[in-house]
């Protein structure tokens, strides 16, 4: 079971599984876990989430987290 | 249409009927062509043969959506190039309304000690005498400007920083409360117009619309551009933009590891949560007296981006940008929210860039004049340029002045003009605008950050070369062009995902202007513009060697990511072929 840090920001926020009103914290999720499974396991809202980075680089919804990995969700956003 | 000529030589002001030629110009494109036509490009950009053009985007003064943007160009004091910087504010819808496309200042005061100011009413334009208000600090300025002209008034004015004639400075414009936070920033554009000794210009309110020659065209334009804005989830309203302001990049450029940080050693700052949009939100919210997300720099904005951030002490300050919390605040190592606020609010006093600012003062803290964190030791340089010390004078004048002044090497600078928030090295595409743009390092020349890091307007992996020359030229041309219609460049969100938007831009500006523009001839309009902008730097002595990034970055890996600068100078040269 892999730990992984979870990051959420600009209005996205968990719906389940996570501290109540924490924008960042650990999750253990099981072996093979994909992105998609971590969005679906924290009911953050599908339509909502636009960009996923992994330790710091874009990847999308069918990478398979590892253990330690810093996982960060954004809304569409931007700005200048 | 006509416009505005003042020779401050002999301290005349002549009103004259706009030339074939420009008559369907506007914003950037009627500022680099008067300049590029006028201006001898060898000149010294604060002698008498320089110009300054301030210009209202094509559409500035109709309801169509966002669009008050205003121009202001000159051959630039930072650079030595050509400059086009703007802002938004109800001064350049003012002016086309008054059926001004232009305001042209050329020519110098014998004497460096007098001030003007340059009053427009509906009446007269007259040139008047301004020595009062010689080195005021802005806010004092606007508030008696407003006293004595109307509280509605246009203003753009310069701080004391610009009459030192340092190349940090911008020209400020007044936003609708009167503050004067609404900055064309960049390259010393407010050196050049103290040079004039112009303090302020003063516009007199005008309601109505611009003329408009297609009412039934234009109606369809602005609201194909309109309902694009309104659907957009950046732009629409409760959209990113409107709740947390253009801050809301601080932590996705960090996530992204392209934060630049302590004088871009680094691209992650542990302090970025705190600086963020979404606590400069959550500090509007518990304070909504003093503090509003969505504000709006000029009537019409329908996206409303601004921030006014309520500190500790219930004091407001207007407007605090991405640009501003990131040059002030990482690249400083300064993670103190009500610091950084309270800096943004000197610079607008004082007529200094944000960005310019924040990266000489890393600098500064590089060369071991303060330590990198130190907000107070910042604070205390502010005071040093209002004041115009030999200290101050050399924060003012940019990183690349800093650099060379305290021997060091690691100057993000391009054409001398400080880099923006993203670290090239990371993210290849903004690099590519940073070194060919003819502005100098400037981030909305071409904001490919889009695509590279937000996924708007399709999706490019940040970390590679490939396609990011097309796609930054791409980035310049249609940005020439939207420079030009005086809507906000943040418009380019929407239209780049919903291809109505931009049709509808283009069909408003053939209203105002009688042409029969596509959207491709849009891209090639802007194309032009930015050939125009790069003959006019070659013809100041620039070459291909002036279009290459820092030596640092080729040579030191910045971290997470440890990347270097490492696309071929012969690809950076193909943007001109
Ligand atoms: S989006 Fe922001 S910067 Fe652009 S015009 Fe509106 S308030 Fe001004």
């Amino acid at each position: 079971m892999p730990k992984i840090t979870v990051a959420l920001y600009a209005g996205l926020k968990a719906r389940a599984h996570a501290p109540e009103g924490a924008s960042e914290f650990d999750l253990e999720v099981p072996d093979g876990s994909k992105i998609n499974d971590i969005i679906k396991f924290l009911d953050l809202p599908e339509d909502e989430v636009a960009n996923i980075f992994v330790d710091r680089s874009l990847k999308d919804r069918e990478y398979i987290v590892k253990e330690g990995q810093r996982i960060a969700f954004f809304p569409l956003i931007a700005g200048g | 249409m006509k416009w505005i000529r003042v020779n401050m030589s002999d301290l005349s002001v002549k009103v004259e009927d706009v030339p074939k030629k420009y008559e369907q110009m506007g914003g950037r494109w009627l500022t680099s062509s008067i300049i590029a036509d006028e201006v001898p490009a060898t000149c010294h950009p604060l002698g008498p043969l320089n110009k300054v053009v301030i210009a209202p985007g094509i559409l500035s003064g109709t309801t169509a959506p966002s669009s008050g943007r205003i121009s202001v160009g000159t051959k630039s004091p930072l650079t030595g190039g050509i400059k086009e910087a703007n802002a938004g504010a109800k001064f350049g819808q003012y002016l086309k309304r008054m059926g001004y496309s232009a305001i042209i200042v050329e020519g110098q005061p014998k004497n460096k000690e007098s001030r003007y100011l340059l009053n427009i009413s509906k009446e007269k334009v007259e040139l008047i005498g301004a020595d009062e208000y010689k080195f005021m600090g802005l806010y004092e300025l606007n508030e008696k400007l407003a006293a004595k002209y109307g509280k509605d008034v246009g203003i753009a004015c310069v701080g004391p920083a610009a009459e030192h004639l340092l190349a940090g400075t911008g020209v400020a414009f007044n936003d609708v409360e009167n503050r004067p936070a609404r900055y064309a920033g960049r390259g010393g554009v407010g050196a050049a117009f103290a040079s004039k000794g112009l303090k302020a210009i003063v516009v007199e309110a005008v309601t109505g619309q611009a003329t408009i020659l297609n009412n039934e065209l234009f109606e369809t334009g602005r609201k194909k551009l309109l309902a694009a804005l309104q659907e957009h989830a950046v732009t629409k309203p409760k959209g990113a933009l409107n709740t947390y302001g253009t801050a809301v990049l601080v932590n996705i450029l960090n996530e992204a590891g392209a934060l630049p940080t302590r004088n871009f050693s680094s691209g992650t700052f542990e302090g970025a949560k705190k600086i963020s949009g979404e606590a400069m939100a959550e500090a509007a919210a518990k304070n909504p007296q003093a503090g509003m997300m969505g504000h709006r720099c000029h009537p019409g904005c329908v996206i409303g981006c601004s921030v006014v951030y309520p500190d500790a002490q219930g004091k407001s300050h207007t407007s605090v940008e991405y640009e501003t919390l990131w040059a002030i605040g990482a690249n400083c190592g300064i993670d103190d929210l009500d610091a950084i606020a309270q800096m943004n609010t000197m610079c607008n006093d004082i007529g200094l860039d944000t960005i310019e600012f924040g990266d000489a003062v890393a600098v500064a803290m590089e060369g071991g004049l303060l330590p990198f964190g130190d907000a107070k030791g910042a604070i205390a340089l502010l005071e040093e340029v209002r004041k115009g010390n030999p200290l101050g004078k050399i924060i003012g004048s940019g990183c690349s002045t800093v650099g060379k002044v305290f021997g060091v090497r690691r100057v993000p600078a391009v054409k001398n003009q400080g880099m923006p928030a993203y670290e090239p090295r990371v993210i290849k595409g903004i690099g590519v605008t940073y070194i060919t743009t003819p502005m100098g390092a400037d981030h909305t020349a071409g904001y490919s950050i889009a695509p590279e890091i937000l996924g708007v307007g399709g999706k490019f992996d940040p970390h590679t070369n490939e396609g990011k020359v097309k796609l930054s030229k791409d980035f310049q041309a249609t940005t020439c062009f939207i420079d030009s219609t005086g809507c906000c460049v943040f418009t380019a969100f929407a239209i780049l995902d919903i291809p109505s938007g931009f049709e509808g831009m283009v069909e408003a500006c053939n209203a105002v202007t009688g042409a029969n523009w596509t959207t491709s001839d849009a891209y090639e309009i802007g194309l032009n513009i930015l050939k125009t902008e790069h003959q006019f730097n070659l013809a100041a002595g620039f070459t291909a060697n002036d279009d290459r990034p820092p030596e640092f970055m080729k040579l030191e890996p910045v971290p997470p990511h440890n990347m270097v600068w490492d696309m071929a100078d012969s690809e950076l040269d193909s943007i001109w072929k």
